[in-house]
């Protein structure tokens, strides 16, 4: 016990807690704006007034890994420690030009010496760059005492500091996570495109450059083990990041990546996690179904003085109606749950329907299964009642028929549909993808297709941010990478797919769908984004 | 109706290495290589005035209200616009920095000065994130953030010709204009408070 405690009072005098203490502060000041005391860094621009606030964090422009961006016309340039602290390079093969009375001239940072100590002062506080060229007006003049500046520096040097997991001396190793739940075709149809798309992108063996060498993690038993197997893997061979992937539980995998900090790059899946950082979803799931129902309920007056949601709590579908729920949360609604466990038959129907009332609405987180069961007659929805039914879990047009459901039903549905519509959908597949999949050997299948999209997405995306990343191997850069290499997404299932700084949802909004009289779904009204 | 393919747009790497070159004039100075400028490109202002139809769109502001564009903008008063999205990193945060600088700097007149803040990235940007980034910049009435679909924003970037397929090219430029039927003032580049109150003074009406 003394001893322990002698131990731990010599670590805390060692030199490398002094460090650690400043490179914390370092990292608060660079990745939110705040000092020691928790009071915001100031700055100011040349000729203008005090600033203070989140926008002042390096972060802001710099980036969380330091490797800077560019929007427009402006190049924010690279701080990590490795570039600041030594003499600007121009890239390779990178030769300025000149013409008669024009001269092309690089950027300050790409010609100074390196910054030293004094030099990255005068930089941060004066906006004099180390070359003795003043830095563009953007980068704030700040205000930092002798320790912030160390601090700082101590953060800088650390940033894009190796080794990086997953980078290997030949290869740079990729998983994607495969959950028991999985359904099997889809599954399949996942693992086929990814290897393909992977093996196809990866720079060849030979090339000089590493590798791209993807792995299966195949998860087995319930949910609650396999956060405990994706360490395992992790720590067998350590992957630079995760590659789609599919599952119907999804939590144990987010809590996963967000833990180890891993890039997730869009798994299929209908359940994303919350707050993701580290992974990037490539909808928000069967949350949005029910954000986007509570939208329209509220734009579309009446707004109905009841929802009845039927839902089995065991299943995908809660976190549409949970989401339900929180969006309506504020408003005169009454929202009644009716759950259930296993499948439906007419009795549990009649049970589970609560005699309704014109104007209520009802809404089905249901399977195709389920909703063929619905009882042939209406008398339990008049039919001033609204009936809507989940897209995605209904998987109307994709496992089943919309005319299976019973007719009566049929008239007064509406599905809400979180994809593009299906013929435009399908043409655009046809077109982006086709091709490449007869060359590959595959097929698009109608049940599967929208998997394949997604899955070609994750990869274009992914491959895209890699090639842009070359060898500089951040975890966070490619993060931010794939933030804005979202072109790679031709043949996702989405009608628009787009990122941007910090955002983690490609696909943004729902259409309602109304079921024709030969089953066929079509759009009925605008995209809405809640 | 949401448009359908993002469009190609060179990575990164590749747009930093044709942009990486600031463009500036040699100056014949004896060989002295040392002596040219260093061209900072958001920092350069270009002044123009132009013409052009505003787009009768429907939009919504950071409240959740439906706002039909045109109408809005011709209330009589002189206006200041821009293009802006909140999770853009360099670029946005300081123009919208220097609205409110011209808010503030206005003081009584305030009131009598439209300022607008369209998204360009209008499926990120809901009204209740809008009002968020409202808030953090103490943006006050009447300086609206206007949201819609993708279509009419594009609409409406289209009109201002500002519109990029990729929000990320997104360049600073600010608009002004007097009154309705009037020219716009179109200001390339990063207009500090000091260059928009200098256009936007003299459009106020005197005082009765
Ligand atoms: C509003 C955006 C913005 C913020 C916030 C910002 N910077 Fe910068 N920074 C820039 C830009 C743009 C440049 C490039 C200037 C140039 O090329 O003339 C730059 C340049 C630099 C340079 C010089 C790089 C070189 O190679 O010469 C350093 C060092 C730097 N920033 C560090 C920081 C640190 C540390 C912080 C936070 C305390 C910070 N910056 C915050 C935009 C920003």
């Amino acid at each position: 016990m003394h001893r322990l405690l002698a131990l731990s009072l010599l670590l805390l005098a060692l030199p490398g807690h002094a460090d650690e203490a400043l490179r914390a502060e370092g990292q608060r000041l660079y990745l939110d704006g705040l000092r020691a005391d928790g009071s915001p860094l100031e700055g100011r621009r040349p000729g203008g007034e005090v600033l203070r606030g989140r926008d002042l964090a390096c972060a802001q422009c710099h980036r969380r890994s330091g490797m800077g961006t560019i929007e427009g016309v402006v190049v924010v340039p690279p701080v990590t420690g490795a570039v600041l602290f030594a003499p600007g390079r121009a890239p390779a093969g990178h030769a300025p030009r000149r013409a008669a009375g024009v001269a092309l001239l690089d950027h300050g940072f790409r010609t100074r010496p390196a910054y030293d100590a004094p030099r990255l002062a005068r930089a941060l506080r004066e906006g004099m760059g180390a070359g003795d060229v003043p830095l563009d007006p953007l980068m704030p003049r700040y205000t930092l005492n002798e320790r912030e500046l160390a601090a700082l520096q101590a953060w800088l040097e650390e940033l894009g500091k190796g080794p990086v997991p997953g980078v290997g001396s030949t290869a740079l190793h990729l998983a994607t996570v495969i959950t028991p739940d999985a359904d099997p075709r889809q599954r399949d149809a996942m693992r086929e495109v990814l290897q393909h798309c992977i093996a196809g992108r990866s720079p060849p063996p030979g090339s000089g450059r590493r590798t791209w060498v993807l792995e299966e993690w195949t998860l087995s038993g319930p949910p609650q083990g396999w956060r405990a197997q994706l360490e395992a893997r992790m720590h067998r061979q350590p992957a630079f990041a995760l590659v789609s992937g599919i599952g119907r539980e999804w939590a144990p995998v987010h809590e996963f990546c967000e833990a180890e900090g891993v890039p997730c790059l869009f798994p299929n899946t209908d359940l994303p996690g919350p707050a993701p950082r580290a992974s990037v979803y490539l909808w928000p799931g069967l949350a949005l179904e029910g954000a986007v129902l509570a939208r329209h309920l509220l734009e579309q007056a009446p707004v109905p003085k009841r929802i009845i949601q039927v839902f089995d709590p065991a299943d995908a579908g809660r976190a549409g109606a949970s989401a339900l729920r929180t969006a309506l949360i504020d408003q005169p609604v009454t929202v009644l749950d009716q759950t259930f466990h296993g499948p439906l038959d007419e009795t549990a129907w009649r049970k589970l329907l609560p005699a309704m009332e014109a104007g209520d609405v009802l809404m089905l987180w249901l399977g195709a299964a389920d909703l063929a069961r619905l009882p042939g007659r209406l008398e339990a929805a008049p039919p001033t009642a609204r009936v809507f039914v989940s897209g995605t879990l209904a998987g109307l047009e994709r496992v089943a028929d919309a005319r299976s459901i019973p007719p009566p039903w049929r008239s007064v549905l509406h599905v809400i549909y979180p994809f593009d519509a299906p013929e435009a959908r399908l043409s655009r597949m046809v077109f982006n993808l086709g091709s490449w999949m007869s060359a590959q050997g595959l097929s698009l299948a109608r049940d599967t297709e929208r998997t394949q999209g997604n899955t070609h997405t994750a990869c274009e995306i992914t491959a895209l941010a890699l090639y842009t990343l070359g060898e500089r191997y951040s975890r966070d850069y490619l993060l931010e990478l794939v933030e804005d290499s979202y072109a790679g997404a031709t043949a996702s299932a989405f009608p628009r797919f787009t990122l941007g700084p910090g955002q983690r949802f490609g696909s943004k909004g729902a259409y309602l769908m109304r079921v024709e009289t030969d089953g066929r779904l079509s759009v009925d009204g605008e995209w809405i984004v809640p | 109706m949401p448009s359908r393919l993002p469009a190609f747009r060179p990575p990164p790497a590749l747009l930093a290495s044709l942009l990486l070159m600031g463009l500036a004039p040699a100056m014949a100075r004896g060989g002295d290589e040392h002596a040219h400028h260093h061209h900072h490109a958001a920092s350069a202002v270009s002044r123009s005035e132009i013409t052009l139809a505003l787009p009768q769109v429907k939009l919504r502001s950071q409240d959740g209200a439906a706002v039909m564009f045109a109408d809005t903008l011709d209330d009589g008063r002189p206006v200041l616009l821009n293009f802006i999205y909140t999770s853009c990193t360099a670029i946005c945060p300081p123009m919208t920095r220097i609205f409110a600088e011209v808010q503030e700097s206005l003081g009584a007149d305030r009131p009598r000065v439209r300022l607008v803040s369209v998204s360009i990235d209008p499926e990120q940007d809901t009204p209740q994130r809008l009002k968020d980034y409202a808030r953090q910049f103490g943006a006050a009435e009447p300086w609206l953030f206007l949201t819609g679909s993708a279509a009419a924003s594009t609409t409406v970037q289209k009109a201002f010709n500002s519109y990029r397929p990729d929000k990320m090219g997104h360049t600073p430029v600010s608009f002004l204009r007097r009154g309705p039927g009037q020219p716009w003032v179109r200001l390339d580049g990063l207009a500090q408070a000091g260059d928009l109150l200098r256009e936007l003074r003299p459009m106020l009406p005197p005082r009765p």
